[in-house]
């Protein structure tokens, strides 16, 4: 009996250790997480939404919208960055999330109000180094969304493909060696593009 | 065993990749890039320091039957401080590597020394075995990863150097397959390397 009171003594003393020191360690650390984080995502904005091409003369960091009914996973409302020209909505940037090879793929996306992709940019990922995680440091593939949208294509989505080039403005070419994680990309994509049209109006108003 | 060589077997000897043959799964699939791996075997060399010196520090009062789920605590402890650390003050080699850090939990390497060797030595020599260990470790992953990108990208630590020559990637060499072939290889090489220096 005194055997088993130890082991269950031991083993909670290490538990608790451990969780108090993790508790320390976040603590010294979540803020600065959060920071890296919230850079990351504005380095993107800036990225999918190029001042030069849509024209917008606010800071998108400072002029975010939400709309409760569309959210992220965890039920917060997400938040949407605005371009605007002299206080009209002229882009939107929103992140939108899609299932890859190794686990979910955060996407940055920037449209346009013609619904046109003006950038994407990988904000998180799981795939494979040198394989489905050129998705991310490949510009080639990323730049490839520029301009494409879903005007023409059967189902209103972006298509991969694989063993030609796209024709269609809809068509986005897989990686060599890479198909899964492209395709993530691009059903995040599409994913985000919908709740865009789903909420457009409402957007541009604000 | 004298105090250097409690150090030193982890680089050669007992290399755990090249010789013990543990941790072959992150070895495999970290090892894409020199970074990659380099980086990764830092983050071991931490984790094995911190639980190689905890569990030899708790090792006279933790009871038989529990001491597997308390040596896991403390890994995991130690391998999500890692984590969060990483995170909040490396953010670029964090995402580097991803989730092939908290997958140093499952790394059986850790384990290993904590149960063959921290569980029954002393902290001073328990720390060294853990640096050893881990600079061996390091070395292999390093060398394992530059190999594989210098021939299947045609770069090294990310610097151009097959390239420019119009080099074509040989793209196994970063796939599964080549991980297996280089492994393989730098262990056959080792121990004829080690057949002839005991020759000596």
């Amino acid at each position: 009996m005194k055997n088993t009171i130890m082991l269950v003594v031991v083993l909670t003393i290490v538990c608790l250790i451990s969780a108090l020191s993790l508790a320390l360690v976040n603590n010294v650390t979540a803020s600065r997480i959060a920071e890296e984080k919230h850079k990351t995502k504005l380095r993107a904005v800036l990225s999918t939404l190029p001042r030069d091409q849509v024209h917008y003369d606010n800071d998108p960091g400072k002029d975010i919208v939400k709309i409760p009914e569309w959210t992220e996973k965890d039920g917060t409302p997400k938040e949407i960055y605005l371009g605007k020209r002299q206080d009209k909505v002229v882009g939107v940037a929103f992140t939108s999330v899609g299932e890859g090879y190794g686990g979910f793929i955060t996407v940055m996306v920037g449209v346009d109000l013609n619904e046109k992709i003006t950038g994407i940019e990988i904000i998180e990922h799981a795939e494979t180094p040198g394989l489905g995680a050129k998705i991310e440091s490949s510009e080639l593939f990323k730049n490839q969304f520029k301009g494409k949208s879903t005007k023409g294509s059967e189902n209103g989505e972006l298509a991969v493909i694989k063993g030609r080039n796209a024709e269609n403005n809809w068509e986005i070419e897989a990686l060599t060696g890479a198909t899964i994680s492209p395709r993530g990309v691009v059903q995040a994509v599409n994913e985000g593009l919908a709740k865009f049209r789903q909420f457009k109006d409402q957007i541009i108003s604000k | 065993m004298k105090l250097w060589q409690e150090f030193s077997k982890g680089i050669v000897n007992q290399n755990p990749i090249l010789r013990l043959v543990l941790g072959t799964c992150p070895t495999l699939a970290v090892t894409t890039s020199a970074i990659n791996g380099a980086a990764m075997g830092f983050a071991v060399i931490f984790v094995l320091i911190g639980s190689n010196a905890v569990v030899s520090l708790i090792r006279k009062v933790v009871p038989d039957k529990v001491r597997i789920p308390v040596f896991i605590v403390v890994i995991a402890s130690f391998v999500t401080t890692v984590d969060l650390f990483m995170a909040g003050f490396f953010f670029e080699l964090h995402k580097v590597l991803g989730i092939f850090i908290p997958l140093i939990v499952v790394n059986c390497i850790i384990l290993a020394r904590a149960e063959a060797f921290a569980s029954k030595n002393n902290i001073l020599r328990s720390i060294l075995d853990a640096l050893g260990m881990g600079t061996g470790y390091t070395l292999a992953l390093t060398i394992i990863g530059s190999i594989r990108e210098i021939f299947g990208n045609g770069t090294i630590f990310g610097f151009d150097l097959l390239q420019r020559l119009g080099y074509q990637n040989f793209l196994i060499m970063i796939l599964p397959p080549g991980a297996f072939i280089v492994l393989g290889l730098m262990i056959g090489l080792l121990n004829l390397l080690s057949g002839k220096w005991a020759k000596k």
